[in-house]
């Protein structure tokens, strides 16, 4: 019995010496010492106040000394909020003006390399508050004005943000260019800098941004436009001025800012202006009715003018002055030194030293759409005349309500001549087998007598006493005396070989005709049937205050205009035109040279 | 309970038949395959590491060589000796971390029972004086073994310490062990022996581990004194 004991503890002694062991393994690490952890928000000492006007970022880092962060949360007022790259975003959540408590804990790893620490047992915890001050309804923008400092340069002025606890770090300027690639000018940091003068703005529309960025972020980035203020320069701006010279004008213009210009003149002729300078004289464009374009480029004072392209420019027109309106014929009224104008319903009356418009008169009868309608003024007296369709008005002493109608059942009016005390109507009449001229008093218009002539079309005048009449073809030239019941012929001649297409008695001396076949004129007495010498050239006009005479010299490539003295002694004046252009109704009236509407004042240029 | 009723058995059986009957203790050391087991040892070392990176958990101990205790009882017949043999093996694997900041200790233990009989032959005997003799022996011994594992660990941080949930697992497989060896009989009644072998366990994986085999399997050497009765 003693053995089977034996044996039975023995089997529980060896279950006694089961493995065991004491091996373990044992790091020799020290134990981490205190750090100091930085945190940095917004550059603001945790017993300051951080003011919040607006939606804020504010800036957020942390100087872990090398730890690794294992956990960092914000509150404000106990309410989480979170980090995004780098930024604690604050909205004015409140405007009560108190103080609210933001905390930031923070969890480091000791990353000491013990157990503790790889088990997330043994980190530093830090503890940070700051108050924050909520401030609403403030303008937070800036207030920019536009100035122009001494040298005239655009100026931009604003007044510096004044927010409690809040710094502006800099102000950065820029504006987009006209392909809206925007164009940073500068940056300016100090705060207390509150304008910019740009000298690279000279002209036009350009919107300026200014970002003022605070301090640290403090508060988000302002962002404020100002449109630059500028006085727009349109064809209106330009003066246009005759100068001493008639085939050169000077063209001036105003800029508010200083700057360089460039003219793209006729035929695009590039022409820089001076610096300084902000006007110059250049060929003046042939006359004509039709405007001429120009540009006037506008650069920076720094811009080299040889790269004017892309610069601002203005196009503009220039234009002969014109009358204010637009009339069918026109005739100088000498008694009143007034230029008309006849359109279907209306009288226009010019000054006819200057071509201003004086007024209108309505006419008493208008036509049904026929635009033939004519206008003629007596020589000395003021009469006038005008027709209207089939019939003519004569209008004494401006009396327009109560004119003297003239007309004619079975004719066909075709042209009329007025003097001070005959009124000659030009008339086709198929029963009488041909044209007809009717004499009339102007006075009352009493029909006086007819004679007809032949049935070719003809070309009329009259000279300016009423005595003589003269009517030309292509084959014959007539000048007859008018008496008071009958013509008198003085003169029959073949026109065929002269081929005189323009006959106008000189409105100086009655007894001369003028003559002119398109290469030569010259005049002809018709008492003593004498012959001036003959001056070459197209006659175009003759004034009939002057009596000089308006004509043409013509060349493939070059043409003038010229006036000869009515004394035919001397040209008196001379201007280039266009050889390409039309000669066709050119007037000449007290010293101007008229087309259609438009008009150049020679008379100060005609030679004594 | 049923082994332990057959070890008691047999010692019962040899008391009865005193004068044929010699009972021997002998104390060895043993080495141990435990190939499957290094292999989980490892992994949770890999686990626990990637869980916690800077742990830094170690394998401390894998499983190493360790003491057995073998206590035979046997019956001899000229130079034949059958009998009944129960050894006791233990080892086991650890891992552990430890610095100022605390302690990780997780620990797999081993401990077997092997229960079984054997046969050995002395091949070559010389008497000297003194009733004294030295014999040189074979023997075979076939066994069960019966395998207990548990685990256990804690994690301790300052004064916190938390305990791992143990685990405990029971395994049968068989095992049969060939070893020479030499015995010195001081007198007729004690005598002392030295034996030497290798340990063949067989036997399939345990599906509580995952399929993974405790294999005792390995050299063994043992030191022992004996006492024969009725001679």
């Amino acid at each position: 019995m003693r053995n089977i004991i034996f044996t039975l503890l023995t089997i529980l002694f060896f279950s006694a010496c089961e493995y065991d062991s004491d091996n373990i393994h044992y790091k020799d690490i020290e134990k981490p010492k205190d750090i100091q952890i930085g945190v940095d928000l917004a550059g603001v000492n945790p017993d300051d106040t951080i003011y919040i006007y607006a939606n804020t970022q504010l800036h957020y880092s942390l100087d872990t000394q090398g730890k690794e962060i294992l956990n960092q949360n914000f509150f404000l007022d106990g309410r989480n909020i979170y980090l995004s790259n780098g930024y604690l975003n604050i909205n004015p959540y409140f405007s009560d003006g108190e103080n609210h408590k933001l905390d930031i804990n923070i969890e480091l790893k000791s990353n000491s390399g013990s157990m503790a620490d790889a088990l997330g047992y043994e980190k530093y915890i830090g503890q940070i508050s700051y108050n924050l001050k909520f401030i609403t309804g403030l303008p937070l923008q800036l207030n920019i004005k536009q100035e122009q400092d001494p040298e005239g340069y655009l100026k931009l002025v604003w007044n510096k943000p004044e927010l409690k606890g809040l710094e502006v770090e800099k102000y950065e300027i820029s504006y987009k260019n006209g392909d809206g690639e925007e164009i940073k000018l500068t940056t300016i940091s100090n705060p207390n800098t509150t304008y910019i003068v740009d000298k690279s703005y000279v002209y036009g529309y350009r919107t300026y941004t200014i970002k003022t960025v605070f301090e640290n972020g403090r508060m988000q980035t302002w962002t404020d436009l100002h449109t630059a203020e500028y006085s727009t320069i349109t064809g209106d701006n330009f003066t246009f001025e005759d100068t001493p010279d008639i085939d050169k004008i000077k063209i001036s213009w105003n800029n508010k800012f200083p700057s360089r210009f460039v003219l793209k003149w006729i035929d695009n002729k590039i022409i820089p202006i001076e610096d300084g300078k902000s006007s110059i004289i250049v060929q003046r464009p042939y006359f004509s009715t039709e405007a001429t374009h120009f540009q006037l480029y506008i650069l920076p004072d720094n811009q080299n003018k040889d790269n004017y392209e892309g610069a601002h420019y203005i196009s503009a027109d220039y234009a002969f002055p014109r009358f204010k309106n637009y009339s069918y014929d026109i005739a100088y009224n000498a008694k009143q030194k007034q230029l008309l104008g006849v359109t279907f319903n209306k009288m226009y009356i010019y000054n006819a030293k200057n071509m201003e418009f004086i007024g209108e008169q309505s006419l008493i009868k208008y036509n049904n759409g026929t635009t033939g309608d004519k206008v003629r003024c007596s020589p000395t007296n003021g009469m006038i005349a005008y027709s209207s369709y089939q019939k003519i008005y004569l209008v004494k002493n401006n009396d327009f309500k109560s004119p003297i109608l003239i007309e004619s059942e079975d004719n066909y009016l075709y042209d009329f001549l007025l003097t001070d005390d005959r009124l000659i109507i030009k008339y086709l009449n198929y029963k009488e087998g041909g044209y007809v001229v009717h004499i009339y008093n102007a006075n009352n218009g009493q029909f006086l007598y007819k004679f007809a002539e032949q049935s070719e079309y003809f070309s009329m005048t009259i000279s300016s006493t009423g005595k003589y009449f003269c009517y030309y073809t292509t084959t014959k030239l007539k000048i007859y005396e008018l008496g008071e019941a009958q013509q008198k012929l003085i003169l029959e001649q073949d026109n065929s070989v002269d081929k005189n297409y323009f006959c106008r008695f000189d409105p100086i001396n009655s007894n001369e005709l003028i003559l002119s076949n398109g290469k030569i004129f010259y005049k002809l007495n018709v008492q003593t049937l004498t012959k001036s010498k003959e001056a070459i050239g197209y006659l175009e006009a003759i004034d009939p205050v002057t009596g000089n005479m308006l004509y043409s010299i013509k060349t493939e490539t070059i043409a003038r205009l010229s006036v000869l003295n009515s004394q035919m002694t001397s040209t008196i004046f001379e201007i280039a035109y266009n050889a390409n252009s039309s000669f066709a109704d050119l007037r000449f009236i007290n010293g101007f040279i008229i087309k259609e509407s438009a008009y150049m004042d020679v008379s100060k240029y005609l030679k004594k | 309970m049923k082994k332990t009723t057959i070890i008691l058995f047999c010692i019962l059986m040899c008391l009865q038949a005193k004068a044929q009957f010699s009972i021997s203790y002998s104390f060895g050391y043993g080495t141990y395959k435990m190939g499957d087991m290094k292999n989980i040892l490892k992994s949770a070392e890999e686990i626990i590491n990637s869980q916690y990176p800077g742990l830094d958990a170690q394998i401390v101990d894998n499983f190493p060589g360790y003491i057995t205790h073998t206590l035979d009882v046997g019956y001899r017949i000229q130079q034949n000796e059958f009998g009944q043999k129960a050894t006791f093996l233990t080892t086991g694997g650890k891992l552990s971390r430890a610095d100022y900041s605390g302690e990780y200790e997780e620990k797999i233990t081993l401990s077997a029972y092997r229960q079984g009989v054997f046969y050995r032959n002395y091949f070559y005997t010389s008497n000297m004086n003194n009733n004294r003799s030295l014999s040189l022996f074979g023997e075979i011994s076939p066994s069960l073994i019966f395998t207990k594992m548990k685990t256990e660990g804690h994690i301790s941080i300052g004064n916190e310490t938390q305990h791992m949930d143990q685990i405990h697992l029971n395994s049968t497989s068989f095992t049969i062990l060939p070893q020479i060896g030499l015995k010195f009989n001081l007198n007729p009644h004690i005598g002392f022996l030295l034996s030497s072998g290798y340990d063949f366990n067989f036997g399939s994986g345990i599906d509580k581990l995952g399929g993974n085999k405790i294999d005792w399997s390995g050299f063994r050497v043992s030191l022992g004194a004996s006492y024969t009765f009725n001679q």
